[in-house]
C-alpha cells in the first residue's frame, strides 16, 4: 500500500516538473537552437505554461510579446560562462527587443534595442565574453549555467512564407 | 482483482500529487518571490523597481528598462490605478495571483499617456447567481472615466514598463512613473 502511494507520488511529482519545464517550449523549425516560450493564459495547457514562470517566482512576459530562449552555441554545445561567444544576425522587426543573458536566479546581463550599436546592414554582432571585448557586450556570469533569451515586444507581422530569423551563436573560444 | 487494486491507488496517488504540484506550487513560489521583493505593507501602493528586481521578476525585460510594480488587494474593495507614462512605448499590464496576464494596454492602444483602470474582482458564482435574480431591481452603474477591468483572483500585480531607448531619457520615464498611482478606492 506505502509502496504504491509513494511510487505513485513520485511519478505524478517527476511528471508534473517534467510537463511545467517543457510544455510550452517550441524548438524554431528552421534554428531548433532556439525555443519560444510561450506564455499566453488562451493557451490550452496554460496551467503548465504559465506554470513554468511561476515556479521560478516570474512573471511572464506580456501577452504582446515573444520570448526565445537558448542555451547552446551553434555546434549543440551547452554555453559555458568561462567561454567566448559571438552573437550575429539580424533581429526581427519589432517596435522593441531585449537581449538578456541570464545565469542562474539572479544574474542578468542586457542589451535593448536602443543600446545596440548595429552594423552597416542593420544586423548586430555582440560579444559574450567574461572579460571586456570590443563592441556590443554582454557580460558573462562568474561561474553556473547560463543561458541567452531574446524578447520582441510587439513585433511586426511576418509576410506570407517568411520564416521568422534569430541570430546565430558561434562559439570563439575558451 | 490485487493487481488491480495496487494499479488504481498508483494512478490516484500520482493524479493527485501531479494536480496538487501544477495548481499550487507555481502559485506558492509565485507568492513567495513577490512577498520576498515587495514590503510586506506594499499593497495598493506603486513601487519603482531596482535593476536587480527587475532582473529576478522579470525574464523579458531588462535590468535598464523603468518598471513600476502595484501589488493590489481587492479583498477590502476596488483599487484604481492612475497611470502618467512617458512618452514613447509603454505597456501596462495586469496579472493575477498566478501570473496569468488578464489586462494588458500599449501607447498605441490607449492613445494617450494619462489614463485610469478601476480594478474590481469577478464576483463570484453564488453573487453571480443574486446578480441575476436582483437585475430588474439594481440600477446599472456607468462608469465615467477610464477603464474597468474584473480580475480573477482578489491579489495580483499591476506592471507599468517603459523601455528606456536612450539613458538621457531615464529621468524623465521615472518621473512619469512614479507621477502614477495606485490606491484603494
Amino acid at each position: 500500500m506505502i509502496f504504491a502511494l509513494t511510487a505513485g507520488a513520485g511519478a505524478g511529482w517527476i511528471s508534473a516538473v517534467s510537463m511545467i519545464e517543457n510544455h510550452g517550449l517550441t524548438a524554431l523549425a528552421a534554428q531548433p537552437l532556439w525555443s519560444e516560450r510561450h506564455s499566453a493564459a488562451s493557451d490550452p495547457v496554460a496551467p503548465y505554461v504559465l506554470g513554468y514562470f511561476a515556479a521560478q517566482g516570474q512573471v511572464p512576459p506580456p501577452g504582446t510579446s515573444r520570448h526565445f530562449v537558448r542555451n547552446r552555441d551553434d555546434e549543440g554545445n551547452t554555453l559555458r560562462a568561462e567561454c567566448r561567444y559571438v552573437l550575429t544576425g539580424k533581429i526581427p522587426k519589432a517596435r522593441n527587443w531585449s537581449l538578456n543573458l541570464v545565469g542562474g536566479s539572479t544574474y542578468a546581463n542586457s542589451l535593448t534595442a536602443g543600446q545596440m550599436i548595429y552594423e552597416a546592414d542593420g544586423s548586430v554582432r555582440v560579444g559574450l565574453a567574461p572579460y571586456p571585448v570590443a563592441g556590443n557586450r554582454l557580460t558573462m556570469p562568474p561561474s553556473g549555467s547560463v543561458h541567452l533569451t531574446l524578447t520582441l515586444h510587439d513585433p511586426l507581422p511576418l509576410a506570407d512564407g517568411e520564416a521568422l530569423q534569430l541570430p546565430g551563436l558561434a562559439k570563439a573560444g575558451c | 482483482m490485487g493487481r488491480f487494486f495496487w494499479l488504481l491507488m498508483f494512478c490516484a496517488a500520482a493524479l493527485a500529487t501531479h494536480a496538487g504540484y501544477v495548481l499550487f506550487y507555481p502559485s506558492y513560489e509565485f507568492d513567495k518571490r513577490i512577498t520576498a521583493l515587495m514590503a510586506p505593507t506594499a499593497n495598493n501602493t506603486l513601487a519603482l523597481l531596482d535593476a536587480r528586481k527587475i532582473v529576478q521578476l522579470f525574464p523579458a525585460y531588462a535590468a535598464s528598462d523603468v518598471v513600476a510594480v502595484c501589488r493590489y488587494d481587492l479583498s477590502s474593495g476596488p483599487v484604481r490605478i492612475t497611470a502618467r507614462m512617458p512618452r514613447g512605448y509603454w505597456t501596462m499590464s495586469i496579472y493575477s495571483d498566478r501570473g496569468e496576464q488578464v489586462y494588458s494596454i500599449t501607447d498605441a492602444q490607449a492613445g494617450n499617456n494619462s489614463f485610469t483602470v478601476e480594478l474590481t474582482q469577478e464576483p463570484g458564482l453564488l453573487a453571480q447567481v443574486k446578480g441575476i435574480l436582483h437585475a430588474e431591481t439594481e440600477t446599472e452603474a456607468i462608469g465615467t472615466a477610464g477603464w474597468k477591468v474584473q480580475t480573477p483572483e482578489a491579489r495580483g500585480l499591476a506592471v507599468i514598463w517603459a523601455p528606456v531607448a536612450d539613458p538621457l531619457f531615464r529621468d524623465a520615464a521615472v518621473a512619469a512613473a512614479l507621477g502614477s498611482t495606485c490606491e484603494k478606492i
